[in-house]
C-alpha cells in the first residue's frame, strides 16, 4: 500500500505545476485530481479490506490490481491536462489564427473538461470550495451530498453546516486556521495543511430519520486568482468511517494475538507442573481480590482491605513478569499503582469503579492464559502429558500459524509493528521443532524395554551434533531407528553367555550418532552383534518365495543384503509382538528413500555387527 | 543562485550542506550562519535565493528572522523552510502566520530536501 501512495504522490506532485496558470475549469479538476489521488486509493484498498477480512490474500491482490488501474488511469487525464495546457497556451498567446482550428481545439477541450467532471462525480471524495466568508459554493460534487447528505448547502456557511457540531473551541481553531490559509499565499499546501485542527472530525448525519455517526477526513487546497492571492479554500473530505473500524478491528486482534502467542510461547518453556501451580495460585488470588473489591465501604477509608488486594495483585504481578507473562504484569502493576495511591484516601462510587475495571482487566489476562493453558495441558481431563507435547498439539499451532500469517499481511497496511509479528511467528515456527534430546530419551525407553523382553543386556549411546529436527522428519526418523533398535536387539546382538563365549563384552551395544553435513542431516546407527547372516537371509528368502534358488546362487553379497529390505522380508520363523512381521526393515528403507528423500547404506561385518547409515537433505524448514 | 544556511549546530549546517552539494549546488553557492543575528548579515551583504533556516538559536531565533526578513521590501519575497523538529500543529500555525514558506521536519533526509528544492526553485 505504501507503495501505491508513493506513486500516488509522485502523480500529485506532477500535478500541481498546472495550479498556477490554467483556465478556472480545468484548474479546479486538475486540483480536485491531485489531491484526490492517494485518498482514493486509501478509499478503495479498506473497502475491499473491510468487505472480506477472511480471504486477504486474493482481496490484497485484486485491490493492488485496481488500484494501479484507477491511478493508471487518472495519470492519462494528466497528460490530457497537460496537453489541453499547452494549446490554451497556444490559443492565448494568438499562435492559432485558424478559426477551424480553434473551434477544434475548443470542442476538444470541453470534451476533456466534461470527462473531468464525470471523474468528479464518480469519485468517492465529498469536494466543495468556500469563498472567504467561508460560504459554500455551489459546484459541490455528488459524492458531497452523499456524505452530508441532501440539505441545501448553497450559499451558506461551513459553521452551520459541515462543521455544525464541532465544540466552539475547535470552531475557533478552525476558523483562525481558515485565516492563515486565505492570508498565506506563498505557504506550501503540505505545510498548510500540517496546521489544519480538524484534519478529522466526526459529522453526525441526520437525515431522513436515519442518524450515524461519520469519521471525517479533510484536506485543505488552495485557488488563487490572476494576482496569486487565495481565491478559494477547496475541502476534499473523505468518509473515514469503515477505515477506522477496520484499524480498530486489527489493533484488537492483534492485542489477543500477541498475548495467547505470548502466553503460548511462555507456556512451552516450563514444566507443565510449573505452569500448573502458577495458574492456581492465580486463580485463587483472583478470588480472594474479588471478595476484598466487593466488601470495599464506599466514602470510607478502605487501608487493611485495600493493602490485602495490594500484596495479592503484587504476587501477581513478580510472578507473571518471572514467568514472562508481560501483559499479565504490565495490567496487575498498573492495578497495583492505583490502589497503593488510594490506601488512606476514602474511597467513592467512581474509584470503586476503576479498581473494578482493573480487576476486570486482569481476570481477563487471567481467563486467556487459563485456556491457552488448559488447550495445552489437557489437565483438565486429568490426561498425562506425553514426552512430546507438540505431537498432541500440532492443531493448534497451525491455527496459530495460518492466521498469523493473514496479520502479517494485514500488517502491511503499515499500521502494525511488522518486526514484533515476524518475531513472533519465528518464535511459533521454533515451536515446530523437537529437540533431540527427547529423541534420546525415548528410544533410551524402547531400548530397555525391548532389551528386558528379549533377556539381553544392552547399551545404549546416542551422539548428535545438532539440536532438533522438524516435527515431520523427527517422526519418521524415530520410526526408523525403532525398527533397526528392535531387531538389533531381537536378532543382532547375543545373549549375555553367548557374547562372554565368543570373547565380546557381556552388554551389547547400539549407537546412534546424528550429525550435520553440508546440506544434509546424517544419522550413523550400528550394534556390536552377529551381524547378518547371510545364509540365513538367503534361505528365509527363497521359502518366503522372494527369489528363486537359481537367483539366489548367483546373488552377490550386496544384493543379498538388499532383500532384508524387501516387503515380507523376516528371517524369524514366527512372528513375534516386537519384530518378525516382515515389514520392519521395508519401512526403514520407505521412510529414507521416499519420505525423507534420502540414502541408505548397509555394512555387514559377520560376528562383529551391523551399521546404517542414513543420509537426507535438510528440507527448506529445515534451514 | 545562493542558498543561506542557518543553524547553531555546526554538524547539522555540514548535514544541509552535504544534502545540497548531492544536488550538484556549487559549495560557494552555500552560504552559514550560526544564528539570526549572522544571517541577517549575511543577507545584507549577499543575494540569497532560498533559505533553510533552523526554528530554535541563540540571540534571535527562526521565527523572529522570518519576521525581519518577511517586513523588509528586498528580501521579503525570498522562500524560507524551517529545518525543525517542532512538528506541532500550533508550531505550524506560529511559522505559518510569521510567513515561512515550507517546513521540512527532522531528522532531515535527503531526498526530502531534494523535492522541496526543486518545488521552490525548479530544476
Amino acid at each position: 500500500m505504501s507503495i501505491l501512495f508513493f506513486i500516488s504522490l509522485a502523480i500529485t506532485d506532477s500535478l500541481l505545476i498546472y495550479l498556477n496558470f490554467n483556465s478556472n475549469t480545468i484548474l479546479l479538476v486538475s486540483a480536485i485530481i491531485v489531491t484526490n489521488v492517494s485518498y482514493l486509493a486509501g478509499i478503495l484498498l479498506y473497502r475491499k479490506l473491510s468487505k472480506k477480512a477472511n480471504s486477504l490474500d486474493d482481496e490484497l491482490r485484486t485491490t493492488r490490481e485496481e488500484l494501479s488501474k484507477t491511478l493508471k488511469e487518472i495519470y492519462e487525464y494528466t497528460q490530457t491536462l497537460e496537453e489541453n495546457n499547452r494549446k490554451i497556451d497556444e490559443l492565448e498567446a494568438g499562435n492559432i489564427s485558424d478559426q477551424e482550428q480553434i473551434n477544434e481545439i475548443l470542442s476538444e477541450l470541453s470534451l476533456y473538461t466534461n470527462q473531468l467532471e464525470s471523474i468528479v462525480n464518480t469519485i468517492d471524495s465529498g469536494i466543495c470550495t468556500i469563498d472567504k466568508n467561508y460560504i459554500i459554493q455551489a459546484d459541490f460534487n455528488r459524492s458531497f451530498k452523499k456524505i452530508f447528505g441532501e440539505r441545501e448547502y448553497w450559499e451558506s456557511s461551513i459553521f452551520d453546516t459541515i462543521f455544525y457540531n464541532l465544540d466552539p473551541e475547535k470552531k475557533r481553531e478552525l476558523r483562525e486556521f481558515l485565516e492563515i490559509s486565505f492570508s498565506n499565499s506563498a505557504t506550501s499546501d503540505s505545510m498548510i495543511n500540517a496546521a489544519n485542527p480538524v484534519s478529522e472530525f466526526i459529522y453526525i448525519y441526520n437525515e431522513k430519520g436515519k442518524v450515524e455517526e461519520k469519521h471525517i477526513s479533510m484536506k485543505v487546497s488552495r485557488i488563487f486568482n490572476e494576482k496569486k492571492q487565495v481565491e478559494k479554500l477547496m475541502f476534499i473530505f473523505t468518509d473515514v468511517t469503515l477505515q477506522k473500524l477496520m484499524e480498530e478491528n486489527i489493533r484488537v486482534k492483534e492485542r489477543k494475538y500477541q498475548n495467547e502467542l505470548e502466553l503460548l510461547t511462555n507456556i512451552f518453556q516450563y514444566e507443565k507442573e510449573f505452569i500448573v501451580s502458577f495458574v492456581n495460585d492465580l486463580n485463587e488470588r483472583l478470588h480472594l481480590i474479588k471478595d476484598k473489591i466487593d466488601s470495599l465501604k464506599v466514602d470510607e477509608i478502605n487501608e487493611e482491605t485495600l493493602k490485602e488486594i495490594q500484596r495479592a495483585i503484587h504476587s501477581i504481578k513478580g510472578e507473571a513478569f518471572s514467568l514472562g507473562f508481560k501483559q499479565l504484569a504490565e495490567t496487575s502493576a498498573e492495578m497495583e499503582e492505583y490502589i497503593k495511591t488510594n490506601f488512606k484516601k476514602p474511597i467513592s462510587t467512581e474509584q470503586n469503579l476503576v479498581i473494578l475495571t482493573h480487576y476486570t482487566k486482569i481476570k481477563e489476562k487471567a481467563d486467556q492464559l487459563n485456556e491457552v493453558a488448559r488447550k495445552i495441558f489437557s489437565y483438565s481431563k486429568g490426561e498425562k502429558l506425553e514426552s512430546n507435547k507438540l505431537y498432541i498439539y500440532r492443531d493448534t499451532y497451525n491455527e496459530f500459524k495460518s492466521d498469523f500469517k493473514n496479520i502479517i499481511r494485514l500488517s502491511e497496511g503499515g499500521k502494525l509493528d511488522r518486526k514484533i509479528l515476524e518475531d513472533y511467528y519465528k518464535k511459533i515456527l521454533k515451536l515446530d521443532w523437537v529437540s533431540l534430546e527427547k529423541l534420546k530419551e525415548e528410544l533410551k525407553i524402547v531400548t530397555e524395554k525391548t532389551a528386558t523382553t528379549y533377556g539381553k543386556d544392552v547399551e545404549f549411546n546416542f551422539i548428535y551434533d545438532f539440536d532438533g529436527l522438524p516435527i515431520t522428519t523427527y517422526k519418521l526418523l524415530k520410526e526408523v531407528f525403532l525398527h533397526l533398535i528392535r531387531n538389533s536387539i531381537s536378532h543382532g546382538i547375543e545373549e549375555p553367555e553367548e557374547r562372554v563365549e565368543k570373547g565380546k563384552s557381556r552388554t551389547g551395544k547400539i549407537n546412534i550418532h546424528l550429525y550435520e553435513e553440508d546440506n544434509a542431516f546424517i544419522a550413523r546407527y550400528s550394534d556390536d552383534g552377529k551381524g547378518l547372516d547371510t545364509d540365513n537371509i538367503l534361505k528365509q528368502a527363497i521359502k518366503k518365495g522372494l527369489i528363486s534358488e537359481d537367483e539366489a546362487r548367483k546373488m552377490d553379497e550386496k544384493s543379498v543384503m538388499n532383500l532384508i529390505f524387501a516387503d515380507g522380508f523376516s528371517v524369524k520363523e514366527n512372528s513375534d509382538m516386537v519384530s518378525g512381521t516382515g515389514v520392519g526393515m521395508s519401512i526403514v528403507k520407505n521412510n529414507v528413500l521416499y519420505l525423507l528423500h534420502g540414502k541408505l547404506t548397509l555394512k555387514n561385518t559377520p560376528s562383529r555387527g551391523v551399521s546404517f547409515t542414513i543420509k537426507f537433505p535438510k528440507g527448506e524448514q529445515n534451514e | 543562485m545562493k542558498i543561506l544556511v542557518v543553524d547553531d549546530s555546526r554538524i547539522m549546517r555540514n548535514v544541509l550542506k552535504n544534502i545540497l552539494k548531492e544536488k550538484q549546488i556549487d559549495e560557494n553557492a552555500i552560504l552559514e550562519a550560526g544564528n539570526g543575528v549572522e544571517a541577517l548579515e549575511m543577507l545584507k551583504n549577499n543575494e540569497v535565493d532560498l533559505i533553510l533556516l533552523d526554528w530554535n538559536m541563540p540571540k534571535l531565533n527562526g521565527i523572529e528572522l522570518v519576521k525581519i526578513v518577511r517586513n523588509h521590501e528586498r528580501l521579503k519575497e525570498i522562500p524560507i523552510i524551517m529545518v525543525t523538529s517542532e512538528a506541532a500543529r500550533y508550531n505550524v500555525m506560529e511559522a505559518i502566520k510569521a510567513g515561512v514558506t515550507d517546513y521540512i521536519i527532522k531528522p532531515i533526509r535527503g531526498e526530502i530536501v531534494h523535492k522541496k528544492l526543486e518545488e521552490l526553485l525548479g530544476q
